[in-house]
């Protein structure tokens, strides 16, 4: 199965992407990425809530907003999407995540669609 | 009306919980024993439990809350137990006839108070027809009334998960009849290992927690404490509940010192003993010895005299590296497990064998140590005191990689900087 990890840093998390945190920062994404290798397909780092931008067409009407669609406390900073046998697996792999420690970490099984259908 | 003894209801919420937590699994595991099926038996109790919540407010908390709970859950023992009869019309005759006598046994009369029957239900929970993994939150929720969240959050389980497969066990325990009893001589000592090995595995939950958050990160290593004490007073005889005691007791004792100056990490031998639970320490050296006077040895002795070793630290000043290597010699000859043959290869490089170190953690299946931390951490250690800086890096990486605790990682990324 398919499960989309979902990565909810914090304002100082993202904050230590740069500056002398930073080689703390990448070091353990990295080291936590290489355990998990095998079992992620894709993934991506996300730039911070202030960077993001939220369209909704309401009765034919634009609204473009600043920021997130959700307020919160932490930004999505980033994306995996793990293919593993179960959310047992998906919850293993996420529990050394450096992300838990801090925010939370998400996850959501991937719908999978029949043969023929998108 | 004022007069009278009613106390505001939230304090009624609070005596309830109370006698829940003292009496829960002494009344669940009563029922469950009575009846052979533990959601029946729970959901009785939750009704008591519901109308005590109700009644009490009015009527005052009775002197025996425990006794009250305990008529009160027979009753609706009986009341569910007659509905399925029934609702069913085609009962087994096996099956009426057990469901005659649990009707029997619930409604006959009761000195006292609850008798002991907590040891029956472990048996049941540890028994070789539950799934190994299911037995630690069997336990966990029938003894102590632990919930789905509680359990699911320390065994990294989704709560909806755990709770399905809670209730599949359960039905399965009704289902293919396992006993409710203490098993006999010939297989006791095997299906109480299935039993101690079930409680060691919930404090295993909790040892990455950090100590500084107040009762936050220890998982369920209280629960798994008081259920080892249990054992050891429900079975007196037996030498390896009070290793697993003394086990626990000795490995809890040092949470405070796990944590240095600014939340930094602090590993066994540089721990300020003074930071120690000194009274914890006692409590698990004199269950050690009374398990030695025994003589039984087993698995939990050894890792309990292990413990023992790094505790003498307090009195003498240094850590006997030597001692500690041959009892894991011991161990890992006569109870070979993933975490001995780590801690044995750590202590040989302790006492200046890192070949022979490397060579034990070479020897372990490649995996099941892929995701075992202490693996990383001690083969990283190993191969830096060896010169081989360059696989070092690579160990350490995983280390890193699969540490949860943050405090870890930095203390792994000193190490490696040392390296």
């Amino acid at each position: 199965m398919k499960v989309l990890m979902l990565f909810q840093e914090t304002d100082e998390d993202i904050a230590s992407r740069t500056g002398p945190a930073a080689e703390a920062y990448w070091g353990q994404w990295m080291a936590y990425s290489g355990t998990i290798a095998e079992q992620v397909v894709g993934g991506n780092v996300l730039n911070g809530d202030e960077h993001a931008v939220t369209l909704r067409i309401r009765a034919g009407e634009r609204q473009i907003q600043d920021g997130p669609y959700a307020d919160s406390k932490e930004s999505l900073g980033g994306y995996m999407i793990l293919d593993v046998e179960s959310m047992d697996e998906a919850l293993e792999l996420a529990s050394t995540c450096p992300a838990a420690a801090t925010g939370a970490v998400e996850l959501r099984p991937v719908v999978e669609m029949p043969a023929g259908v998108g | 009306m004022t007069d009278r003894r009613r106390p505001p209801s939230d304090d009624v919420a609070e005596q309830v919980e109370l006698a829940a937590r003292e009496s829960y699994g002494r009344l669940l595991a009563w029922l469950a024993s009575r009846c052979g099926d533990i959601a029946t038996a729970e959901d009785a109790l939750a009704d008591a439990l519901v109308d005590a919540v109700r009644r009490w407010p009015d009527s005052g908390v009775p002197d025996n809350p425990e006794a009250w709970l305990l008529t009160v859950s027979r009753r609706r023992l009986v009341d569910r137990v007659r509905r399925d009869v029934r609702q069913d019309e085609i009962v087994a005759a096996a099956s009426l006839r057990l469901q005659q006598e649990a009707l029997e046994a619930a409604e006959a009369p009761l000195g006292g108070g609850v008798p002991e029957r907590r040891l029956e239900l472990l048996f049941a929970c540890a028994h070789p027809d539950v799934p190994e993994t299911m037995r630690t939150p069997l336990m966990l929720q029938t003894v102590l009334g632990l919930t789905a969240d509680q359990i699911g959050s320390a065994m990294i389980v989704a709560p909806a998960t755990i709770g399905q497969r809670l209730v599949r066990v359960k039905r399965r325990i009704a289902d293919e009849g396992i006993p409710f009893r203490i098993p006999e001589d010939d297989e006791l000592a095997e299906r109480v290992g299935h039993v101690l090995d079930a409680v060691y595995a919930a404090y295993l939950t909790g040892w990455d927690g950090a100590p500084e958050d107040g009762g936050v990160g220890q998982g369920l290593a209280g629960e798994a404490i008081w259920l080892a004490g249990l054992l050891v007073r429900l079975l007196p005889d037996l030498a390896e509940a009070k290793g697993l005691y003394a086990l626990l007791c000795l490995s809890e004792s040092r949470r405070p010192a796990r944590r240095g100056p600014a939340g930094r990490y602090v590993p066994v031998d540089e721990q300020d003993t003074d930071r120690w639970d000194h009274d914890m320490i006692i409590s698990g050296e004199q269950a050690l010895w009374l398990a030695a006077r025994l003589r039984q040895p087993g698995r939990y002795q050894i890792e309990a005299a292990i413990q023992s070793l790094h505790a003498h630290r307090a009195r003498s000043g240094v850590t006997d590296w030597a001692a500690i290597r041959d009892a894991y010699a011991v161990l890992v000859e006569q109870y070979p497990t993933l975490g001995a043959a780590v801690g044995y290869a750590a202590s040989l490089g302790r006492t200046d064998r890192v070949t022979d170190g490397l060579a034990v953690l070479d020897e372990l299946d490649p995996d099941t140590v892929d995701r075992h931390q202490p693996y990383w951490a001690v083969r990283a250690w190993l191969l830096a005191s060896a010169e081989r800086g360059v696989e070092a890096d690579v160990a350490y990486e995983r280390a890193i990689g699969l540490s949860s605790d943050p405090a870890v990682r930095s203390w792994l990324r000193d190490r490696r900087g040392l390296g």
